[in-house]
């Protein structure tokens, strides 16, 4: 123990209390929670929050307890894989580093994890205090889960303990394998945690019995605003897994940019070598971690926009094309700030690399694709009558630049992978375990499709998708005249088995050993699929079968889904134990790419706190959509400018709050050696 | 200053090329965008119709992520970042009046600009401008009762029909017609043709009521050039193409027509719309049947709330 943390334990406050402190605030908050039908009988429906807005307090507390909450159930994640990456090396110093990796990440989340629960504890005394009315009516829905919910946070508590304060007692043999294995049950400890407070988020936006077109369920689940139907609809209402599903990736990439932003600080501050190479290395993980989460965020945040389309049409105008159409674009620029500063600290790292000065003269092309989808990405189209907007502001364009960005963030990673390798191995020199590794990608990556392809979603056998007929098909310079006609579905079916056929075709480019070849093409041709024909298509079939949009974009999805899959099992494979040109040189980056890191960190701060606001502001002025109705003197929609104030606020406060914890964890120990050194190869 | 073999090759370096890259960016932001954004809105190069304000608000962001974009090459690779900024610090060292007249003269030159720009625009702040504005949510979940008729008015259709008080004559539609031949001879059509004939009917009644009272603003074909367009600030709706009233479920279109631009909520404007507000000189029913006729005009469909899948 360093002498600063004696010193603490002197004065009676223990660092090792703190999770413990947060702990008991929470779990005293949530049995004041459990006793809100007590005082149901209240009448006072809203109260200030000591004189303060107390939808203010609200907005900036949720948020905040949000963030970390992320950050503690994003970090174990990719701590407990990191750990059982060292777990299964064969070489011992390279094992030790990357359980101490692992260890450090850990530690990182022992003191964030003290400040959830505190932050949940003062949210639920400040939700309970001043919205009364509306939480005895969300107790009585959700009491049941209450229980489950205090359990788990048992289950949590006691876990982080036992895998944080046991990792040197557990480190051999059979230990290790139970520590590794505690790992995987706090990220399932966590998730139940998220699920369940996910639900009674979802519920306040799509509550359960309001789907439209389904008004005779109606009296089954309501009463006037008296909930009636079973706790599992309410649970399980229509947005809880889209957002189970977001925010679970969410988390990851948001706990790896602030790991990433963590070791550039320290890379920054490092005054040896072995300590910069550490954090170089640590920060090329965070980053890593927060760009392979990243990559399929954007299909899981479509997924959710979409459900809340289908919920609630109006609901999702809003979002996309109404009030909240401004936040949109802020939102793309920093969905495409994240991809520009990923990337640039990949290209800033290939000179570290003997042998990446081969790849840089891909840079500036990749560079200039990712500003001209990024520059679609952010075109606004809610300016009246512009032409730009008319094309590039709507969803087919959209679409198909983000199937771009991350086709090139792929691509970065793979000459990044490559930049010290020399040469293509065989894969059929390799085995029969390569071979049956490049047959099993292609198949799970074929057979989405093919599924997809032979759903109803796109048969014609559905008489709501054959009454969409096309005569002549029109492309982007000239139509083509089929001689007859089929239906628009037929055109998005042809195009999975299109990108089937690519897919078989650079696998058997792999087996005949020209896999560099087959991997570029099927590169080239996802890009044309999913971005330069499903473009120009989705607009035909915006205009002409419109209720056919939705598959054009799952259609994109799923080509670039099969592509990853395969490029990555394919290039697995093609460098496996091919000569390298010499190890990497961590620490040998110039100073500009950690600040590239902390940027992420902070957009990803900015942008979450940003979709929490239009997620629950799409509420508007309902507590239940369509049921409660938020009667309160704060009932309306903040304006952009108020918007911009608070969140940032909340994400300035956050990162404050978020540095001072990471400080207190270093006053423990501040040693690199503690914590593994030079990371040799990684 | 350098010597002037040092000021070749800053001029030839990256400073150089920054120095041609910005004010190139600039103009091409400037001025070839709107021809662009005039060719893929209509196929014209020259068309104005659609690049008003907006066209100056995108020129701004482009060029910013221009210059971002510029940056980021300067920057992640170390010899070049160094060869950009080697000729900025020389010139910084350089013991020259010249250099003071730079130093003052630009700063005081950019912020003339800032100044001009944020005093001289002129017209409305378009970064409030929202494109589809929230309808009250009695209109959210309203369905077109002529798109979805029920037993009774269909019925009634058919006594209307068979009675001759719906007049079928060279100009009806097809499809009414055929349905009206089937009546009359006493047969019995089926009830997808019966739907059919009656959605036929009611365009029919709502283009009638479309060309006397909305078609001197929007247009014959409903594309937004009607005879009075020209004399509004802001285009009426063109309702053909993908993104006016395709996008929009038809309760959110019939709010816009009942209630017109007086209603418009304050948030989200500047509107500067007259539409009137038809509530007050048409029903329910015309304005809805208006709204089926508009659909059919501009060859669009109105959006489908999805299908709800479960959990």
């Amino acid at each position: 123990m360093s002498a600063t943390a004696a010193r603490y334990c002197r004065r009676g406050w223990n660092y090792r209390s703190r999770p413990a402190a947060g702990f008991s605030l929470l779990v005293t908050g949530l049995f004041l929670l459990l006793a809100a039908p007590a005082t149901a009988a209240d009448e006072v429906a809203y109260r200030t929050v000591l004189g303060i807005s107390p939808r203010l307090v609200v907005w900036v507390v949720a948020e905040l307890h949000l963030m970390f909450a992320a950050l503690v159930l994003g970090v174990p994640i990719f701590a407990v894989i990191v750990e059982l990456v060292g777990y299964l090396q064969s070489d011992p110093d390279t094992a030790r580093r990357y359980d101490a990796l692992a260890y450090e990440f850990t530690r990182l989340l022992s003191g964030a994890f003290a400040t959830t629960a505190a932050f949940g504890g003062l949210l639920t005394f400040t939700l309970y205090s001043s919205y009364p009315a509306f939480m005895s009516h969300l107790t009585g829905v959700f009491h049941s889960t209450f229980y489950f919910y205090a359990l788990l946070f048992f289950a949590e508590g006691f876990t982080l303990y036992v895998y944080y304060y046991g990792w040197k007692r557990m480190a051999r043999g059979r230990s290790k394998i139970l520590h590794i294995w505690l790992g995987v049950q706090l990220n399932l400890v966590g998730t139940a945690l998220m699920v369940i407070a996910n639900s009674w988020a979802t519920y306040m936006m799509s509550p359960p019995g309001l789907e439209q077109g389904a008004a005779g369920t109606l009296a089954s689940h309501w009463q006037g605003t008296q909930y009636i139907g079973s706790t599992w609809d309410a649970f399980a209402n229509y947005l809880w897994m889209p957002l189970n599903i977001h925010r679970m990736l969410g988390n990851v990439a948001f706990g790896g940019a602030i790991c990433g932003a963590y070791a550039a600080i320290r890379f920054l501050g490092s005054r040896s070598d072995r300590e910069r190479a550490h954090y170089d290395w640590m920060g090329y993980v965070g980053n890593f971690i927060a760009l392979t989460a990243l990559i399929p965020l954007p299909f899981a945040g479509y997924y959710l926009g979409r459900e809340i389309y289908s919920f609630n049409a109006t609901m999702g105008q809003d979002m996309m094309g109404g009030t909240f159409s401004w936040t949109f674009i802020l939102q793309a620029v920093f969905v495409g700030t994240l991809f520009i500063a990923g990337n640039f600290y990949l290209w800033s790292g290939m000179r570290r690399i003997p042998g990446g000065e081969r790849y840089e003269r891909y840079v500036p092309w990749m560079l200039g694709i990712l500003f001209c989808c990024f520059a679609v990405w952010l075109t606004p189209h809610n300016l009246p009558a512009g032409g730009l907007e008319k094309k590039f502001g709507l969803m087919p364009a959209k679409n198909a630049v983000i199937q771009l960005m991350i086709l090139t963030t792929f691509a970065g990673f793979l000459m990044y992978r490559r930049s010290n390798k020399v040469g293509e191995v065989s894969v059929r020199a390799q085995g029969r375990r390569a071979v049956l590794l490049l047959l099993s990608a292609v198949a799970v990556g074929a057979a989405m499709l093919l599924r997809y392809a032979g759903s109803g979603e796109l048969s014609d056998a559905n008489p709501e998708i054959s009454r969409f007929v096309v005569e002549r098909l029109p492309v982007a310079f000239a139509s083509i005249d089929f001689g007859g006609s089929i239906t628009w579905a037929a055109t998005l079916r042809w195009t999975l088995y299109h990108q089937v056929a690519w897919l078989g075709i650079a696998v058997l480019l792999t087996l005949r050993d020209r896999g560099r070849l087959g991997q570029a093409l099927l590169v080239g041709v996802t890009a044309l699929h999913a971005s330069a024909w499903l473009f120009q298509h989705g607009f035909s079939i915006m205009e002409k079968a419109n209720p056919l949009v939705r598959q054009v974009a799952v259609s994109q999805v799923l080509i670039l889904l099969s592509c990853l899959l395969l490029a990555t099992a394919m290039d697995l494979l093609l460098y496996r134990g091919a000569a390298s040109l010499g190890e990497i040189r961590w620490g040998r980056m110039h100073r500009r790419s950690q600040f590239s890191l902390l940027l992420l960190c902070v957009f990803f701060v900015f942008n979450m706190g940003l979709m929490g606001f239009i997620r629950s502001g799409l509420r508007k002025g309902w507590h239940v959509v369509s049921v409660i109705k938020d009667s309160s003197a704060w009932a309306g929609t903040p304006s952009n400018l108020e918007m911009a104030v608070v969140v940032s606020g909340i994400s300035i406060t956050f990162l404050l709050m978020v540095s001072f914890v990471f400080w207190t964890v270093n006053l423990v120990s501040t040693d690199p050696g503690h914590t593994g050194g030079d990371p040799g190869s990684g | 200053m350098a010597e002037q073999g040092g000021l070749k090759s800053a001029v030839r370096g990256p400073l150089g090329r920054t120095l041609l890259f910005v004010p190139a960016v600039w103009l091409a932001t400037r001025y070839a965008l709107p021809l662009l954004g005039g060719w893929l809105a209509s196929d014209d190069w020259f068309s104005m119709k659609h690049n008003l304000a907006s066209a100056g608000l995108e020129g701004t962001l482009y060029f910013a992520l221009a210059l971002l974009g510029w940056s980021c090459w300067l920057a992640y690779n170390e010899q070049r970042w160094q060869q950009f900024l080697a000729p900025v610090w020389e010139f910084f060292a350089w013991k020259h009046p010249l250099r003071a007249a730079i130093l003052v003269v630009s700063p005081l030159a950019a912020g003339a600009m800032a100044l001009a720009a944020a005093g001289g625009g002129g017209g409305p702040d378009m970064f409030n401008a929202i494109r589809h504005p929230t309808p009250p949510d009695a209109f959210s979940h309203m369905e077109n009762p002529f798109r979805h008729p029920t037993a009774d008015m269909l019925e009634q259709f058919d006594a209307q029909l068979s009675s001759g008080e719906i007049v079928v004559n060279a100009s009806t539609e097809d499809e009414l017609v055929a349905y009206a031949g089937v009546l009359a001879a006493g047969g019995v059509s089926n009830d997808a043709d019966r739907r059919r004939a009656f959605e036929r009917h009611s365009i029919e009644q709502g283009r009638e009521l479309f060309m006397v009272n909305c078609r001197p603003c929007h247009g014959t074909k409903g594309m937004g050039d009607g005879p009075m367009a020209a004399a509004q600030t802001r285009s009426p709706a063109d309702f053909t193409g993908v993104e006016t009233i395709a996008t929009l479920v038809e309760g959110a279109v019939f709010w816009r027509v009942k209630e017109g631009g007086v209603k418009l909520p304050r948030e989200g404007g500047p509107w500067e719309s007259a539409m009137p507000r038809w509530e007050l000189d048409l029903s329910d029913d015309e304005i809805w049947k208006i709204i089926m006729a508009e659909y059919d005009l501009a060859g669009n469909a109105p959006r489908e709330p999805e299908k709800l899948g479960g959990h």
